[in-house]
């Protein structure tokens, strides 16, 4: 009997202890929000001297780790600098024996470090007539898609900077750009980084066109120089390689990329006698007709 | 006891001198052989074979990815396990110490060693050793093996025919005694047979060792058993009959069924050591048009073929075929020269239609220059014993006796002269008749290929031979074909019989459809870059939107194509189990393993342990030891005659009992006779031809068609210097004379009264943009020199100083290659032109072809729509600024909006747009993805892309029409190849854009006539939903179709 009540204050001291004492649930405690790269630091609580194993799961990163608690039931996990790089959504785990915590990290990128702007036309019309698509893609120095706010500054040519702001979303911003004034170079500046886009002359509107002689004699080998003269309908000289497009009678043409707004077409002399009547034209605009007469030409 | 009487296994020497005394020919062959081939091969031979290239790529493959079972650089994917991989994987191991060449050459000089052997053990089946012995030093010297090692390149038939060569003795021997060891032995090397290439050790074992088995049971049938009663001398009745056809059973039942064994052994050990091979071919069949092979030509009418698939591989064995067939016929080996006479039959090819009859739909897949090589093979055992007779034999007597022994020495000394000889011409033919083009150095190429991530498209090459495999296995970049037809899976490239794109010229018109496939719409194959080697396929090139990009150092030309995207980051591919996987890289190289402990393991153990108590008393069983077991042969007995039916024969054909000398007599007349006959018939038919009018014509256009244009002046009877002859050929440029091949020559000859000749020739012209046949009249007169032709025309001005100025813009064009690492944002792809396009309309055309349609077996009748072209017409300016490659796609839709067929405007429109220019457009939908559309109703609608990016190539607009039908060449450039774009509308108001090459060139400030020919099909409107879609594109209906656009090529 003696020993039976023994037994059972031994079991009331043990057993019995533990049943009015549960252990503490595993508790984590750390900033949940980060900016990626930085340092970072997490604290765990838990039952004293207990082994914990702690894993950090962020982007295609795992990072873990083995810690003991100590006699207060407590640990922390510092993360040093230029580790946790990926950013999005974090989740450390711990786990001890059957107790398992969880926290949710959520990682910024950092500021940032590379720009680049594209654009989806190189060259638009000037005079408003036309816009370009640009795009602009940014990372922080991790490569994680940056997320921020931006300042644009815009320069037609012949007029001042124009200042605004684009927004960077998830490494990505877009917007459309017009055209703006005459002919020149558009500067777009974000952060560091500098598109150029051309914007040019219109199409042809205005076409002249003169010959070098007006008679040229039958059977004899000569050249006739054909310029043609090539201007948008806001006077300016249209870009380089445009292509003119030279009609003569009998069913003679030819085609002439300008320089300079201007083209020139040799030929030789028709094999017919007779007059010929010598259009430029492009699109549906043309140019005044200019008449060569083959056959016998007056001395000068 | 072998066939012959002797067995391998059963010969001891008193010591290593009587072995080697024994040997010592066999050992010589063995080294001739080594010596003979590595040092060919070391010169580098394999260099200009078709095959050897193919087999190192392969090699390369495993060399950098064992495990992995898909290779994606040919084909846009294919896979591994279509080719069966021991030699690959032996030159792919040989690889990490040495190189793949090296890796190569030691494979392929081991298995003509292994081959030399192989000859030695299979002759001692069918006769004694010493002409065995002289059958192993003829295949050193074999024109065959030559062929096979130095111009085909084929690593795994010669290691095959080494192996199973090795293998067959042992095979034999089983069947003959049934020692199970020699069971083991022979399967353990056919296993490796099989791991080297399965349908050779199938079809091979055929020929090779139903010989054998026939013999083994004809011999057997005719012993008679130590056990059986003799009914010899009883009188003939059924029941005495049938007792006699049980003895006969019973003598060959146990070889019967060790022949079964065997067989079911063989077919399971080939389809259990390439398993994934056979799941593969039973899952994904070949179902490609037959590729026409020289093999299946007839050979007297196509002689060039004939002497590379029949007169080279036989060479000097064709002189002792006849006495190999009547050796072998008189003989107990006439099953063997019944095999190879059906080899020799079967490798003539289409000469007479014998093996297709025979052969049925296997002639148009087999390749029949491997009968004839197997044919010089089997023939070398009779080939031994016509040297063997000549030098210790009664050949050689009866020359002593007739003629000297000088003579007879002289003569044997000739044949091998002359077997060393033809041996050292065909190793080194490539060297005397180009088969391939000229060796390239491949590293600029590799360079090109690996820097500036031009690795992430796709290349294709063109006029590279099989060298095109030699540039694969050097980089880890893309070809958008390949040199391994059986793994082509593209419709594009199985619906026509073409072989490669590469040599797309040579299989005419449908190869070039096949190619036009991939030039005009590369996207579809992420192509971007073709690496050219041949000028023939530049106009094409350059008229379906192609610019060239410059010359690498070894004179190769990069064309580069606009607007292809790179090959997405992830392709999907067919993922192999892992079993499948580990069985690929393990067995077949495992097999060497296997025959190792057949060969060193398995004799030792056998020799040590005791038989097991059980099969002594299974042997003992009454079954087994009566049906399944020899019980030796009756020593006294003989064989009966047991033909009941020769008794009837002989009773009314008596034999004729010729007197030996008087039957040889008889044989040898007819024979000379024959062989009189054939050498007659072939001189004259040889001197008609080279002293005929039509072979001067035909020597000339050939000398014109190769370029030997100094050569082609000899066979003119001309007042013009050679001089002057080649400065006028000079000015017949253009399409034709610079970038044609002579496609067929039709002549028709008239003799005239002053025993001259009037020849009309149609001279078929080929080029990559058509045909053009050609009409020339000629006048030919005899001289001391034979026939010439007459040319008659003026002596052309010489040059004159002229001086042409001609103002032009420059761009640059500065598109980086990637905006973002890592991103697929990648060069051109993202500044786009603005465009504008104008109505567009879908067209049928009923009448037009649009596909290759097979009107030979056995690809007749294939499914598929043939006729009916679809297309697409409109009109594109460009608006924008900088001129502009403009890339218009059109993609046909069901009404679920399933893609049916998606294709590019080809040649009819005007890739590069300079700033307000404009041009029709025409998509067709023709070639293999239209073919399978086989109902129209399908169609729905038509999705077309327009899109546009800058571009700085392809701008010269040279061309000027001063009149109807005239063009003025204004640059200071000749234009090669004048085009015409030119628009007709029909009487319903239908307009058709279509295109003209003008088959003359224009130098600078010369004009040239043209008519534009009335080919405007019947059209009918296609009336389907349009959708019209581009990334800056403006609409504008009433953009006019411009009537007449002149452009041209300049090289």
């Amino acid at each position: 009997m003696r020993a039976l009540l023994l037994a059972c204050l031994v079991w009331i001291l043990t057993i019995g202890n533990n049943l009015q004492q549960p252990a503490p649930p595993l508790h984590l405690s750390a900033d949940t929000t980060l900016t990626a790269g930085d340092a970072w630091q997490v604290t765990i609580e838990g039952t004293p001297n207990q082994s914990v194993d702690l894993a950090l799961l962020t982007g295609l990163q795992v990072l873990s780790t083995t810690l003991t608690l100590d006699d207060t039931g407590t640990a922390t996990w510092p993360i040093e600098a230029g580790r946790i790089i990926n950013s999005g959504t974090a989740l450390l785990t711990a786990q001890a024996g059957e107790q398992q915590a969880t926290l949710t990290l959520q990682v910024r990128p950092a500021r940032l470090q590379k720009l680049d702007l594209l654009t989806a036309a190189n060259t638009i019309r000037a005079y408003a007539e036309d816009e370009a698509q640009v795009i602009a893609l940014g990372v922080d120095e991790w490569g994680n898609p940056a997320t921020q706010r931006l300042s644009l500054v815009t320069t037609y040519p012949q007029t001042a900077p124009h200042a605004s702001h684009i927004a960077l979303r998830n490494g990505f911003g877009w917007w459309w750009l017009p055209s703006h004034s005459l002919p020149g170079r558009i500067q777009v500046q974000v952060a560091s980084t500098t598109l150029v886009i051309q914007q040019t002359a219109g199409t042809p509107r205005i076409l002249s066109l003169s010959l070098s002689v007006d008679c040229l004699p039958l059977n004899i080998p000569a050249t006739l120089v054909v310029s043609a003269e090539a201007r948008d309908a806001y006077g300016q000289i249209v870009p380089d390689g445009t292509l003119l497009h030279v009609t003569w009678t009998g069913g003679g043409q030819g085609w002439v990329s300008t320089i300079e707004g201007r083209a020139i077409l040799r030929l030789p002399t028709p094999a017919q006698r007779g007059l010929y009547r010598f259009v430029v034209a492009s699109d549906t605009y043309q140019s005044d007709g200019q008449w060569l007469h083959v056959g016998v030409c007056d001395e000068p | 006891m072998g066939l012959c009487g002797v067995s391998l296994d059963d010969k001891h020497f008193s010591g290593i001198e009587a072995w080697f005394q024994h040997y010592r020919l066999v050992i010589l062959a063995m080294v001739g052989s080594f010596v003979f081939h590595g040092a060919l091969l070391l010169a580098g031979t394999y260099r200009n074979t078709y095959d050897a290239y193919v087999h190192i790529f392969f090699a390369d493959h495993y060399a950098r990815t064992w495990w992995d079972l898909w290779e994606p650089r040919w084909y846009t994917g294919f896979t591994m396990v279509s080719y069966p991989p021991l030699t690959h994987h032996l030159t792919a191991l040989l690889s990490y110490p040495f190189s793949l060449t090296s890796g190569f050459i030691i494979v392929m000089v081991t298995s003509s060693v292994l081959t030399t052997l192989g000859v030695y053990r299979f002759s001692l089946l069918w006769v004694d050793h010493r002409p065995a012995c002289y059958a192993a030093l003829l295949v050193v010297f074999s024109s065959s093996i030559a062929e096979t090692i130095h111009l085909f390149g084929q690593l795994p038939t010669m290691f095959v025919m080494g192996v199973m060569l090795n293998a067959l003795p042992f095979v034999a021997a089983w069947i003959e005694r049934g020692n199970p060891l020699d069971f083991i032995k022979g399967l353990a090397l056919l296993m490796v047979a099989a791991a080297g290439h399965h349908v050779t050790t199938l079809f091979g074992m055929v020929f090779f060792s139903g010989p054998i088995f026939a013999t083994l049971l004809l011999d057997k049938f005719r012993t008679p058993r130590a056990d059986e009663p003799d009914y010899s001398q009883q009188r003939f009745t059924l029941g005495i009959l049938r007792k006699r056809i049980i003895i006969r059973i019973k003598r060959v039942f146990p070889t019967l069924i060790r022949c079964a064994m065997i067989g079911v052994a063989l077919i399971f050990i080939i389809v259990f050591t390439v398993l994934p091979y056979w799941l593969w071919s039973s899952s994904d069949p070949i179902t490609q048009i037959s590729i026409p092979h020289g093999s299946r030509e007839n050979f007297i009418q196509n002689q060039s073929i004939g002497f590379m698939f029949f007169v080279v591989p036989w060479g000097l064995m064709i002189l002792i075929l006849p006495y190999a067939l009547y050796k072998g016929f008189s003989s107990r080996n006439w099953i063997v020269a019944c095999s190879l006479a059906l080899m020799t039959l079967l490798g003539t090819g289409g000469t007479t239609p014998i093996p297709a009859f025979l052969l049925r739909a296997a002639f148009y897949i087999l390749t029949l220059d491997r009968f004839t090589f197997w044919s010089t093979i089997i023939i070398l055992p009779f080939a031994g014993q016509f040297v063997e007779s000549l030098v210790h034999g009664r050949l050689g007597l009866w020359l002593s006796g007739h003629f000297g022994n000088l003579v007879r020495w002289l003569i044997a000394a000739s044949f091998g002269g002359a077997l060393i000889g033809v041996a050292l011409f065909v190793a080194n033919l490539a060297q005397f008749r180009r088969f391939q083009p000229a060796p390239l150095d491949m590293g600029p190429i590799v360079e090109f290929l690996h820097k500036d991530n031009h690795d992430r498209w796709r290349y294709l090459t063109l006029g590279f031979g099989d060298q095109m495999a030699w540039l694969s296995a050097q980089t880890t970049a893309a070809s958008a074909e390949g040199n391994y037809h059986s793994a082509r899976r593209l419709p594009e490239m199985t619906s026509t019989p073409i072989e490669r794109l590469d040599g797309a010229k040579f299989t005419s018109i449908p190869g070039l459809g096949s190619l036009d496939e991939f030039v005009t719409y590369p996207q579809r194959y992420n192509l971007k870059y073709i690496f050219l080697n041949d000028a023939f396929y530049k106009p094409l090139l350059y008229f379906n939107g192609w610019h060239f990009l410059g010359v690498l150092d070894n004179d190769v030309e990069v064309w580069e194509r606009a607007d292809v995207p790179p090959i997405p980051t992830d392709v999907i591919h067919p993922e192999y189990p892992i079993w499948q996987r580990l069985m690929w890289g393990i067995l077949p190289v495992g097999s060497l393993g296997v025959t190792a402990i057949a060969f060193l393991v398995i004799p030792v153990l056998a020799h040590w342990m005791p038989p097991l108590p059980l099969s002594r008393r299974i042997r003992k069983w009454r079954l087994v030891s009566g049906w399944l077991m020899d019980a030796g042969t009756h020593p006294d007995k003989p064989s009966d005659d047991w033909q009941v039916w020769r008794i009837l024969v002989r009773r009314f054909v008596p034999p004729l009992n010729l007197n030996p000398l008087v039957r040889r007599s008889i044989y040898g007349t007819v024979i000379l006779l024959m062989g009189l006959a054939i050498l007659g018939a072939g001189f004259r038919q040889w001197r008609q031809k080279q002293v005929s009018p039509e072979q001067t014509v035909l020597a000339y256009y050939d000398a014109l068609d190769f370029k030997r244009f100094a050569e082609s002046y000899t066979y003119l009877q001309t007042d013009l210097t050679q001089e002057e002859y080649l400065r006028w050929l000079s000015l017949q440029g253009g399409l034709v004379r610079s970038f044609g091949k002579l496609n067929n020559l039709y002549i028709d000859l008239e003799p005239r009264a002053d025993d001259s000749y009037q020849a009309d020739i149609i001279a078929e012209w080929l080029t990559a943009l058509g045909t053009y046949p050609q009409h020339d009249t000629y006048h030919l007169i005899k001289t001391d020199a034979g026939w010439k032709l007459m040319l008659d025309v003026v002596p052309p001005p010489l040059p004159s100083a002229t001086l042409i100025t001609t103002q032009s813009n420059a761009y640059f064009i500065n598109t980086p290659l990637a905006s973002l690492d890592e991103t697929d944002l990648q060069r051109g792809v993202l500044d786009r032109t603005l465009l504008m396009v104008g109505s567009v309309t879908v067209l049928y055309a009923p009448d037009v072809p649009i596909g290759f349609e097979p009107t030979e077996p056995p690809d007749v009748g294939r499914e598929g729509r043939y006729h009916g072209l679809i297309s697409v017409v409109g009109v594109v300016a460009n608006v924008d600024s900088l001129p502009a490659q403009v890339t218009i796609t059109a993609a046909l839709r069901d009404a679920d909006g399933n893609r049916l067929a998606d294709t590019n405007a080809g040649d009819v429109m005007l890739h590069q747009l300079l700033p307000g220019e404009s041009t029709p457009f025409r998509v067709d939908f023709s070639g293999a993805r239209a073919v399978q559309i086989l109902e129209l109703d399908t169609i729905a609608s038509v999705d077309i892309s327009i899109r546009g990016i800058p571009t700085q190539y392809n701008l010269a607009r040279p061309l000027i029409l001063t009149s109807n039908g005239q063009l003025y060449n204004a640059s200071s450039q000749m234009v090669d190849v004048p085009r015409v774009l030119y628009t007709t509308v029909d009487d319903y108001g239908l307009s058709w854009p279509d295109r003209y090459y003008l088959p003359e060139a224009v130098a600078p400030d010369e004009s040239i006539t043209f008519t534009l020919p009335d080919t405007t099909p019947v059209l009918l409107p296609f009336d389907i939903d349009i959708a019209i879609n581009g990334p800056r594109l403006l609409h504008d209906p009433t953009l006019p179709m411009p009537a007449l656009i002149v452009d041209g090529f300049s090289q």
